[in-house]
């Protein structure tokens, strides 16, 4: 056992339970999940359709209350009523979305996509604070200050992708959610988005949540998996053990069932 | 022999910018092409500019020889007979594919009856074989259902049947297994494997993964910005990719399939 399991994580799970629909009608989207990411690591999600990734990342990122459990951050229980927990998980935790396409908004230009968090969470001191922080953020993922006026269809999916990127770091956050951050690019703009991911991370000591069907994106990202499957996990651990060494029959069949190449 | 050549097929749109751009490739009777790209490469624009399917206000010069026969040449009512019975699809997305509003088993029977001419009972029993075919083996609930209600690998799976119905020489699967899970897909890779080789069908697989194209593919044509910049086979592209092009899509393709390996001990 580590230092990092026996301290208190810093975004967890705790017996987590959803069920959606009225009586005698429910279907239950996640049953009794506990996970629990510490901080600095990197942990990723991975699971097919119907596992309950979408259910798991809403309430990972507060916009979902569990039927049963609780989601903790800083080992508090994220409650409604709790305005300063809240406000400090809304500024801390923020998330980068599959399709670049449909998460930025289009009518925006660059600069405005990107100062968006820091005016919302009140930021920066002032414009001038807010634009050099714009101006910093954009270097991080590798786009110049031309990029600042242009609108996101001018750009290549991979670069949309890096904006997205920029916008969750400008309000220097601990946790960065990724809702299958590199799923929709072209396979060699994938690889360097991956990369920058890897980079910012430990540059930024990030801890990284990772939301994926890709169990090869999780591997390469994520130092710990958790598999989910049918609303349950059905595995967790280390990365290596879990995808070298699966205790799971679902986890084999699960990476068996990936196509590589020779 | 060859069974599909395309010959500088080349498409442009009514403003004159030009797609595609004299692409040329053949596969023979039995062979199985593999088409990779990445998006804006046209492997989609290839596959519907050779059933006549392009988009309005875009044009296709050049030839799409089936059987030495250039389709491009044929008017609609022409194309519509050789759609289908063949060449036959398969698409992405099942989903958008099937018609909602219709039974499965009436879908599958659809280009049966329109091709074969076959009787409502005679359709309806080779769908039900079909299905068997494709390993859809609650049958008689399969064909009783909606698209909406089947599973998305049923969906695929519904799909292939529909396109092998009328024994087509030629099958052309655009992204065929992109939409669905992993372990789904493995199972479509592997069945599609198994039907191409028993019947015989001649195979043009379009797709963005070169892992998956690598598994059903014999021969390779590589695409970029509407121009092939590699005919090879699959081997030859593993094993001494030619063009910078197609090593620069291996080793991503390469580096983004890696798992993790065991320790070395």
């Amino acid at each position: 056992m580590t230092d990092e399991t026996t301290s208190v994580p810093l975004l967890a799970l705790h017996g987590v339970s959803r069920e959606f629909g009225g009586r005698g009608r429910t279907t239950t989207a996640l049953d009794g999940v506990d996970i629990a990411v510490h901080e600095g690591r990197s942990v990723g999600i991975v699971g097919e359709s119907g596992a309950g990734k979408s259910t798991l990342l809403r309430l990972l990122l507060g916009l979902d209350t569990p039927t049963s459990g609780q989601v903790s951050y800083r080992g508090q229980t994220l409650d409604r009523r709790d305005r300063a927990l809240l406000k400090r998980f809304r500024r801390e935790v923020q998330v980068v979305l599959q399709d670049p396409r449909s998460s930025l908004d289009p009518r925006m230009t660059v600069a405005q996509i990107v100062a968006e968090p820091l005016q919302s969470l009140r930021i920066g001191a002032d414009q001038r604070e807010r634009s050099a922080r714009v101006d910093e953020v954009l270097g991080w993922v590798g786009l110049d200050a031309d990029a600042r006026r242009k609108y996101p269809a001018q750009f290549s999916g991979g670069q949309r992708q890096r904006i997205a990127i920029a916008r969750a770091l400008a309000p220097s956050p601990k946790v960065l959610v990724g809702d299958e951050p590199v799923s929709a690019l072209d396979v060699s703009v994938r690889q360097q988005i991956m990369e920058l991911l890897a980079r910012l991370r430990t540059e930024l000591g990030l801890t990284l949540v990772l939301v994926s069907h890709d169990v090869a994106i999780v591997g390469q990202l994520c130092e710990e998996t958790v598999v989910l499957r049918g609303g349950r996990v059905e595995e967790a651990g280390e990365t290596r053990q879990v995808l070298t060494r699966p205790t799971s029959p679902y986890t084999r069949a699960l990476l068996d069932a990936v196509p590589t190449l020779a | 022999m060859t069974a599909l050549e395309v010959r500088d097929l080349t498409v442009r749109t009514s403003g004159g910018r030009t797609l595609l751009d004299a692409v040329s490739w053949e596969v023979p009777f039995g062979g199985r092409l593999g088409i990779i790209g990445e998006s804006g490469s046209g492997k989609s624009l290839t596959a519907a500019a050779i059933l006549g399917l392009l988009p309005e206000g875009m044009t296709a010069t050049g030839q799409v020889l089936l059987d030495g026969r250039d389709l491009l040449t044929l008017g609609e009512r022409a194309l519509r007979a050789v759609r289908g019975a063949q060449v036959a699809m398969v698409f992405q997305e099942p989903l958008t594919a099937l018609d909602p509003l219709m039974t499965v088993g009436r879908q599958i029977a659809g280009p049966l009856r329109l091709h074969r001419g076959a009787s409502r009972t005679k359709a309806r029993e080779l769908a039900a074989d079909l299905c068997r075919l494709v390993r859809l083996d609650d049958t008689e609930r399969i064909l009783g259902s909606y698209p909406w209600q089947l599973s998305g690998g049923q969906r695929q799976r519904v799909s292939i049947a529909m396109a092998l119905a009328c024994e087509p020489r030629v099958l052309l699967a655009d992204e065929p297994t992109t939409a669905l899970d992993v372990t789904v897909q493995a199972e479509i890779l592997d069945l599609l494997d198994e039907l191409i080789e028993r019947t015989g069908t001649t195979l043009v697989f379009v797709s963005h993964d070169l892992p998956v194209v690598a598994r059903v593919a014999r021969d390779l044509v590589v695409m970029r910005s509407g121009q092939v910049v590699e005919a090879t086979t699959v081997a030859q592209a593993l094993e001494a990719p030619a063009h910078p092009y197609t090593r620069q899509l291996l080793a991503a393709a390469r580096a983004v399939s890696r798992l993790p390996q065991e320790d070395p001990r």
